[in-house]
């Protein structure tokens, strides 16, 4: 039996609402809420946040990563290698990029269930994440929604859904594409590509699966269908002839947008999430042909609910303040330019400190330093370190709100936190009420985008307030 | 021969330009001003001079001279002599001081110059303060600290421990700049209220506009020689002697915020770097032993911790030391009687030379409205990095 072990899931804090689009550009949907990854968050970042909500801070025993996004930050050099580092993976992971279609979570997936069935990972990591373009004022803008999800595929005792069928096919069709380097997605003819497109393929794609499977619509409980929004999805699954009850009313795009890529592992998470023992989920992907996936629940479902997942993203989100710091945030308009030094020779050598915050315990004094020294600032002892990962919550001890750095909030908050287990870190705070800093508050670290120094991107860990 | 500086250097002659947006100046101008005023004052020319120490912080940072001694020779004309640049944050106009007086002390120079030098507003403020930190350092650690931040993120502790306020640290702001209303040579020379610090725009929170000290050009320049050639060989009657410096390198320049052993109440560099000055000096109670003292007011919330820190009251009474009109002119220590940095402004290289050279006018008795009477022995301190490194200074007229 091969399926999912864990799951979590990514959706941003700052919502972009209907209201503050239809002040500036006096139209849109004025009941979209549309997840906005923050200034400081790219599809690296999400994946990490999922990945670490789906497999716990550090340790994450995979032998495989399959890293799966449209809007992935690097064309060119491994974006899985750096959530590998960050999300603390083992070396010896094999990482693979996956991209180029909207399929490409769920045919992730597929991949990394080969890999497990094949034995040649015994588990693998799987995760989506999309961080989707519009132009301001374009319909996109409200419709579109940014998220990652992540699921840990593992076979035995402790699969909590068990991945029961697979049936994919393909057929080139042209109905959402986008040019690399270009901001915004394109359609064909609407009702061209809705109707022949989405609907019809899609169909075929779940009937497939049913005439491999022989399972009956009545057999499942749940269906998540990719659509690029209710209406559509809604559509499809009637033409499927899928009783009203086994989809949702409000499902995942009609509550915050197409998140491409990463939809269908939004859905599934929230779903499995919910899901009792022996119920049927069938979730799909689109783009030209499509996987269907067909699971089922098994008796350790429960251990899904803890995660981290949709609702838990929902249940802290807020409203972006105005439209202006949303255009800032995604760089839609031109911001302060800085020359900011970076160096990959320093980047590389220090890894393990400042991607996965590897502190140093002294062998002699037993003294926790970060970042370590040679000397050990307590007793002198040169070089007898113990390596040991900081935790991942803390308090802060003291802070302030920077006025003079360039940041979209209009100043950044440094903290001083005293981690959990040991260590004091120092850095920027990140997704938060001013409110909710002060002295003694309880702080969790995340992984972010700090700089993009010298042209590449710079990560590290930035605090927030837990929850 | 005894351990320690007492008694051995003499300083006899100071000079300094005046602080500001000096636009019309370069900093060879500011370099020659300054050291030609203490060529004056000591009654020498740049042929007594054997050797000298030039203090500039960060020369490519936002100018373009100052990088090595060769800057310092080529600005004086003073080829061939032994001089070297020194820079150690914001201690660095007083650690081309301590170096000179070291190679006074040492026995093989007998009279030397040490200056201190900055030329900052070639680019905006902006380019100076925000440039070093986000521009430069480390790529991540740190990323998003400024120079107002680290001593903020102090004044936060500080609120939350000793339950002190914004308030408190506008009574520093108020009485430097009535002292710097007093001083030609300052940059800012306008007396403010509490509600003008109050309701100044946030820099760093707490810390308002009016709680930092502005980004300024200036120079100042201080001539030592041995103590017994003072007067015998230089005919000076009157003169200033060093009784104790101190110099403490307390914590890293990264990693001070990382330090689970910094309790973001005071500065050991501070409290060390005292320690060993008054040490040599001979003082007990600084309090009652030192007339007149300027200290590093970069921030206001750092004037604060100086008292705690100089032991001039204990932790959590520095509120209270300056509220009570303590540290005013005509108070019990006057300090910053100069205006301190909050109102001469800070150019990096030149702070630690401008303190010993106003301490000196202080004992010499030239500072007009602004003098301390009778003041006999004076302190000067510095604070660099983020509280990383101090230097001490314990002056006394001969």
């Amino acid at each position: 039996m091969a399926g999912i072990i864990n799951a979590g899931a990514h959706i941003p804090f700052y919502r972009l609402e209907g209201a503050a689009v239809r002040g500036v550009w006096g139209a849109g949907n004025p009941k979209a809420s549309r997840p906005i990854a923050s200034f400081d968050e790219d599809t690296i970042t999400m994946g990490v946040e999922a990945l670490i909500n789906a497999g716990g801070w550090g340790n994450i025993n995979v032998e495989a990563l399959y890293f799966a996004s449209t809007s992935a930050p690097y064309a060119e050099k491994s974006n899985a290698a750096v959530v590998a580092a960050a999300a603390d993976l083992p070396e010896s992971a094999f990482t693979a990029d996956m991209g180029g279609s909207l399929r490409a979570g769920t045919s992730a997936l597929r991949v990394a269930l080969d890999a497990v069935r094949a034995g040649s990972a015994s588990r693998a990591a799987v995760i989506a994440s999309e961080i989707r373009p519009a132009r301001p004022g374009s319909p996109d803008e409200l419709a579109l929604c940014d998220g990652a999800a992540a699921v840990i595929l593992g076979e035995g005792d402790d699969v909590a859904a068990e991945i029961e069928a697979i049936y994919s096919w393909n057929e080139d069709f042209i109905d959402r594409w986008r040019i690399p380097g270009e901001d915004r997605v394109s359609s064909g003819d609407a009702k061209f590509i809705l109707d022949y497109g989405y609907i019809r393929q899609t169909a075929a794609t779940v009937e497939g699966l049913l005439k491999k499977t022989g399972a009956t619509r009545e057999d499942i409980a749940r269906v998540l269908i990719y659509a690029p929004d209710a209406r559509t999805h809604a559509a499809t699954c009637r033409k499927l002839g899928f009783p009203a009850e086994s989809y949702p009313d409000q499902p995942l795009v009609a509550r915050m947008g197409d998140a491409g890529a990463a939809a269908p592992l939004l859905s599934l998470v929230e779903a499995l999430q919910g899901a009792e023992p022996g119920e049927h989920i069938l979730v799909t992907g689109h783009g030209s042909g499509g996987d269907a996936i067909l699971l089922r629940a098994t008796d350790k479902i429960a251990s899904l609910k803890e995660s981290r997942g949709p609702a838990w993203c929902a249940g802290r989100a807020r409203p972006i303040s105005n439209y202006g710091k949303y255009l800032n945030s995604r760089k839609l308009v031109p911001g302060e330019e800085l020359r900011i030094f970076s160096s990959p020779s320093i980047l590389w050598k220090e890894a393990r400190q400042s991607m996965r915050l590897m502190a140093g315990k002294c062998r002699s004094c037993g003294d926790l330093q970060f970042p370590r020294q040679r000397v050990c600032t307590n007793c002198n002892t040169r070089d007898e370190w113990d390596e040991v990962k900081l935790g991942q919550h803390g308090k802060i001890y003291t802070f302030v709100h920077d006025h003079l750095p360039p940041s979209p909030e209009g100043y950044i908050t440094m903290a001083t936190v005293d981690m959990e287990g040991g260590g004091r870190l120092y850095g920027q705070v990140t997704d938060c009420d001013r409110d909710a800093i002060r002295v003694g508050a309880e702080m969790e670290m995340t992984f972010r985008l700090l700089h993009q120094g010298e042209g590449y991107y710079n990560y590290y860990w930035k605090f927030r307030p837990a929850s | 021969m005894s351990k320690g500086i007492a008694g051995k250097v003499a300083i006899i002659g100071v000079g300094t330009t005046k602080f500001g947006e000096l636009f019309e100046q370069t900093y060879n101008d500011l370099v020659v001003e300054a050291t030609f005023e203490a060529y004056d004052d000591a009654g020498i020319t740049g042929n007594d001079i054997e050797a000298a120490w030039l203090g500039c912080y960060l020369p490519l940072g936002w100018g373009y001279d100052g990088t090595g001694g060769p800057a310092l020779a080529e600005s004086l004309n003073l080829y061939p002599k032994p001089i070297s640049r020194v820079s150690n944050y914001c201690t660095t106009g007083m650690e081309a001081v301590r170096n000179a007086a070291l190679g006074v002390a040492s026995g093989m120079y007998d009279c030397v110059l040490a200056v201190g030098a900055e030329k900052m507003r070639e680019v905006p403020p902006r380019g100076s303060l925000v440039a070093q930190h986000v521009e430069r350092l480390h790529p991540l650690f740190g990323k998003g600290r400024t120079a107002p931040g680290s001593f903020a993120i102090l004044a936060t502790r500080y609120f939350e421990e000793f339950g002190a306020g914004k308030k408190d640290l506008a009574e520093v702001a108020v009485k430097n700049h009535y002292h710097g209303s007093m001083n030609p040579k300052a940059h800012f020379r306008k007396e403010i209220t509490i509600e003008q610090v109050m309701k100044a725009p946030p820099v760093t929170e707490p810390l308002g506009i009016y709680d930092c000290c502005p980004t300024t050009d200036g120079a100042a320049a201080v001539i030592l020689c041995r103590a017994d050639l003072a007067e015998k060989r230089f005919g000076k009657k009157d003169y200033v002697l060093i009784d104790g410096m101190g110099l403490s390198c307390a914590n890293g320049y990264i990693n001070t915020q990382f330090n689970p052993r910094f309790d973001f109440l005071g500065f050991e560099a501070t409290t060390e770097a005292s320690r060993q000055a008054y040490e040599q000096a001979g003082i007990t109670n600084p309090l009652q032993e030192i007339d007149v003292a300027e200290v590093h007011d970069c921030f206001t919330i750092t004037e604060i911790l100086n008292y705690e820190d100089l032991g001039f009251v204990k932790k959590g009474e520095g509120p209270a030391f300056v509220k009570s009109g303590a540290s005013r002119l005509g108070g019990e220590l006057p300090v910053n009687t100069s205006g301190g940095l909050k109102s001469c402004g800070h150019p990096i290289g030149a702070t630690g030379a401008r303190v010993i050279a106003n301490l000196s006018e202080q004992l010499l008795g030239r500072c007009g409205e602004r003098q301390v009477k009778g003041a006999k022995r004076a302190l000067g301190h510095t604070l660099g990095g983020p509280g990383s490194v101090s230097s001490v200074f314990v002056l006394s007229k001969n």
